[in-house]
């Protein structure tokens, strides 16, 4: 054996090895190893927003937003305005969106409305997930939409793809920027307080639409509804805490109402399925600052307040605001500004009225002032044409101090026919009255006036109707007919004086009516002048004094000695002379008396009757 | 027999030196495994085995610098060193952590080009400005106070919009000491890809991919910060209250781009 032989085995053994061991220790070194990347922490919405828009800046195009990109030193946004940043993530989530929808297959139009609410729907819910104090825009927009929803619980009919409750929102939503002004640190306390009142807006139309299911509320209604009514409650809140205290409360109580009070007027009195109009928010505005301010100057003191009560002032305010509807002009000064203080005027003058007459107190009383607005208002422009310095607010509550003071102190004397008047029959005799007064140039003023008068005359012939022989609805009547007569015929019927023709000739009418009832016979006695034949024979004699009376003048028991004469016919031929006979022969007949002075024959009874 | 006793001596060491050799290629592979398994352990898991990274990196420092040690294997022994310190996540380990991977980018350089292992001495030039920028970032989005499990980008809080209050003023600086850390590190990255460029293939996309990273990453966090600074100027507050002037903010926050790492990545 050849040790060389063997000394090279080995070797060659150990090279083998050698080179094994070399082949794994580079395998060791090169093998595929595992090198973590370098981690990122998830990043913040902000940065987020700034990194979409430096990877996709066409995303900007054509849009306002673009404005507040800058691209030096870096592309960024140029303001942290919370405000921004959120219109500018609602961009990046509308294209994101957008971007998905292509890529599963919608058309560009189909994806580019989808988007958009997708990426608003995400916003909002961000700002309701957000943990900071929401923006003011994140506030009111989570206010609407929260409130949208219990409707869309409650009345899912009314809310779908471009359905009214959908609009109606949208509406609401579109006005948030009137209730935000352009730098939004001038909010200050109102932060917080205008997204609750706007919620208690949208909370009265979306109610409005559910009970009239046929109403259209227009995108201009709630524009000047929002800018005439809800802006300006926002507005009077007052910065001093413990005024604001007080303010707080009568928002609470009255905003809601007044909301209601308002949407009410647009669905009332529709003519088509469109509705009324708001035609001024200006109008508008100064009849609900003048509600809010004049509350909160007299909320401590009592008076508008205690008088009328929250449901009460609520009604004067819907007085308020449907003559502001329909004549805006009468809420606003020559140079377009509105007229803040009119309103408030019209308040306090109606409250002291009512005070100083206690027979009207509640919710009549309520009434009257409202229909004295109304009425008063409707006819406005008329009065200012023939007086332009007797302010309407003023002739209203004058108007409305004269119908209550004298039928107040009817009512509380209880003489005659004013013991039988109820509350809902005393505000329909004020309401002819005022009507009439209204529509007549020269009725109403400011002093003592043809009107107080009329009143006055009718209270007295009331007053005189001892044995109730005409209703609550006859007095109505004849007081109308009396009233217009009285405007045809200024001065005549019942004259500013301590005379009045028309009272004469009523209570003449009624005396003989009365002797005949109280001759111990009663109805057996067969009369005929009472109810609507007493009524008809009343209100004829009245319209009768629109023609000659010159013989009336000089013989004031004229009319008195006519009905004797009817009423001693009737009694001798009771076959003769029934109701309807006397009813015809009174009106035939009474001009004819009031003219010649004399008394009918008999021929022209006859021939009355046959004619 | 005198001539055999030489063969003898030589035949040993060489036995020797094979199974060195091959303990060394165990341990490395051992290492690098044990590394792997922690930096990739779920934390929230009590039941996983644990290896301490500390340790790791202790035994890899120790290995690497073994008087005996080929360069080679030291050069690894060095990566898995730096890694440990760095998935460490530990202030106190910064000094050894750079000091590793100097100690390794050294044995690089004593190893011939032929010889040098590519991949490892790339990284070991990118594994501190890595570590930089992760602690930096820890002071923009540090952890969620209310959130434990979460981090929070501290511009998000800030409004300089409604008045700087001193909220405002603190997050910003922090913000912008934070971000000039992370521009530091990131120009360090950069420098390295120009200068080695063309890349190794088996490392270049794990640097294109993390370097392009942290510059999105970068510029969108800048452009955050430039928003409220410029907020904040606009008020011309006096005194400034930042660290930067207007024009400081500007030069910080300049727009970097993934297209800086234009010839070095994407071809």
């Amino acid at each position: 054996m050849s040790l060389t032989l063997i000394i090279a085995g080995i070797k060659a053994i150990l090279r083998a090895g050698q080179a094994g061991a070399n082949l794994y220790a580079e395998h060791a070194r090169d093998r595929a190893i595992f090198l973590p990347d370098l981690s990122w922490p998830a990043a913040g919405r902000r940065e987020t927003i700034g990194a979409y828009f430096q990877a996709n800046p066409t995303a900007l195009d054509g849009e306002p937003l673009a404005a507040h990109w800058v691209l030096t030193p870096t592309p960024h946004i140029d303001t942290d305005d919370p405000t921004i940043t959120d219109l500018f993530c609602a961009l990046m989530l509308k294209h994101q969106a957008q971007a998905k929808l292509v890529d599963e297959g919608k058309s560009e139009e189909e994806a580019k409305r989808d988007a958009e609410l997708l990426a608003g729907g995400r916003m909002v819910e961000q700002w309701r997930d957000s943990r900071k104090p929401p923006s003011a825009w994140a506030r009111m927009a989570l206010t609407i939409t929260d409130i949208g929803l219990e409707f869309v619980a409650a009345s899912p009919s009314m809310f779908g793809i471009g359905s009214k409750g959908e609009t109606l929102v949208g509406s609401f939503a579109e006005q948030m920027n009137t209730l935000i002004p352009d730098n939004v640190g001038d909010m200050g306390p109102r932060n917080g307080f205008s997204d609750r009142l706007l919620g208690i807006f949208l909370r009265a139309g979306l109610g409005t639409l559910e009970a009239n299911s046929s109403l259209v509320i227009r995108d201009e209604n709630v524009a000047k509804l929002v800018s005439g009514v809800t802006k300006p409650i926002v507005e009077a809140l007052p910065s001093n805490l413990a005024e604001q205290m007080v303010y707080r409360d009568l928002v609470d109580a009255l905003a809601g109402p007044a909301a209601e009070a308002a949407f009410r007027l647009l669905a009332e009195n529709t003519d088509d399925y469109l509705g009324k109009s708001f035609a001024d928010d200006k109008a508008l505005g100064a009849v609900t600052t003048a509600l809010f301010t004049q509350l909160q100057s007299t909320a401590a003191a009592g008076n508008v307040l205690d008088q009328f009560g929250h449901d009460g002032l609520i009604r004067l305010y819907q007085s308020g605001l449907q003559v502001a509807i329909d004549t805006p002009a009468l809420f606003l000064a020559s140079d377009g500004s509105a007229k803040q203080q009119l309103f408030q005027d019209l308040l306090k003058g109606t409250a002291t009225v009512l005070k100083d007459n206690p027979t009207f107190k509640g919710a009549i009383g309520t009434s009257m002032a409202v229909m004295a607005i109304e009425t008063v208002g409707a006819h406005a422009p008329t009065l200012l044409k023939l007086d332009p310095d007797k302010p309407w607010e003023l002739v209203a509550t004058t108007a409305l101090a004269q119908v209550t003071e004298t039928l107040g102190a009817g009512v509380e004397s209880g003489k005659g026919a004013f013991s039988a008047f109820g509350e809902k029959q005393l505000l329909d005799l004020g309401r002819v009255l005022l009507e009439q007064a209204a529509k007549t140039p020269g009725m109403l003023g400011v002093d003592k006036t043809e009107l107080q008068a009329i009143v006055a005359g009718i209270a007295k012939a009331m007053a005189a109707d001892d044995h109730l022989l005409l209703t609550s609805d006859d007095w109505i009547k004849i007081a109308a007919v009396a009233a217009r007569e009285a405007a045809a015929n200024p001065g005549r019927l019942f004259g500013t004086g301590a005379s009045s023709l028309a009272t004469t000739v009523i209570g003449s009418v009624l005396k003989v009516a009365g002797d005949a009832w109280s001759d111990g016979t009663g109805r057996a006695g067969q009369p005929r002048l009472f109810g609507d034949t007493l009524r008809d024979a009343i209100t004829a004699v009245v319209t009768s004094l629109g023609g000659n009376i010159t013989k009336l003048k000089a013989n004031p028991d004229l009319v008195k000695q006519f009905m004797e004469n009817l009423v001693a016919r009737a009694t001798a031929e009771p076959d003769k002379f029934g109701a309807a006979s006397i009813g015809k022969l009174v009106k035939s007949l009474i001009g004819g008396v009031l003219a010649s002075g004399s008394l009918p024959t008999d021929a022209q009874i006859d021939a009355a009757l046959a004619a | 027999m005198k001539p055999l006793v030489p063969l003898v001596l030589a035949i040993s060491l060489s036995a020797c030196v094979t199974l060195e050799q091959v303990k060394t290629a165990s341990n490395i592979i051992k290492l690098d495994n044990e590394l792997e398994a922690e930096v990739r352990r779920d934390r929230n898991n009590p039941s996983a085995a644990t290896f301490s990274l500390s340790d790791i990196a202790a035994e890899a420092t120790a290995r690497a610098q073994d008087a005996d040690r080929a360069a080679a294997d030291a050069i690894s022994y060095y990566r898995i060193a730096a890694t440990a310190y760095w998935q460490n996540h530990d202030p106190a380990q910064n000094t050894a952590l750079a000091e590793v991977a100097s100690l390794g980018q050294q044995a690089c350089a004593s190893v011939s080009e032929k010889e040098r292992p590519d991949r490892d001495c790339f990284y070991l030039k990118l594994v501190v400005p890595f570590a930089a920028i992760e602690e930096a970032q820890r002071n923009v989005w540090p952890v969620d106070e209310t959130d434990k499990g979460k981090t929070r980008f501290i511009l998000d809080d800030v409004n300089m919009s409604d008045g700087a209050s001193n909220k405002d003023i603190d997050l910003t600086n922090t913000a912008i000491k934070g971000l000039q850390n992370i521009r530091t590190g990131i120009s360090a990255l950069a420098k390295i890809g120009a200068e080695n460029a063309p890349l190794p293939d088996n490392i270049e996309g794990y640097f294109c991919r993390n370097t392009t990273e942290a510059i999105v990453r970068f510029d969108g966090a800048a452009s955050t910060l430039q928003s409220s600074v410029e907020t904040y100027f606009r008020g011309n507050p006096t005194p400034n209250r930042l660290t930067v002037d207007l024009a400081g903010a500007g030069k910080l926050t300049e727009f970097i781009g993934t297209g800086s790492l234009a010839g070095v990545c994407g071809g």
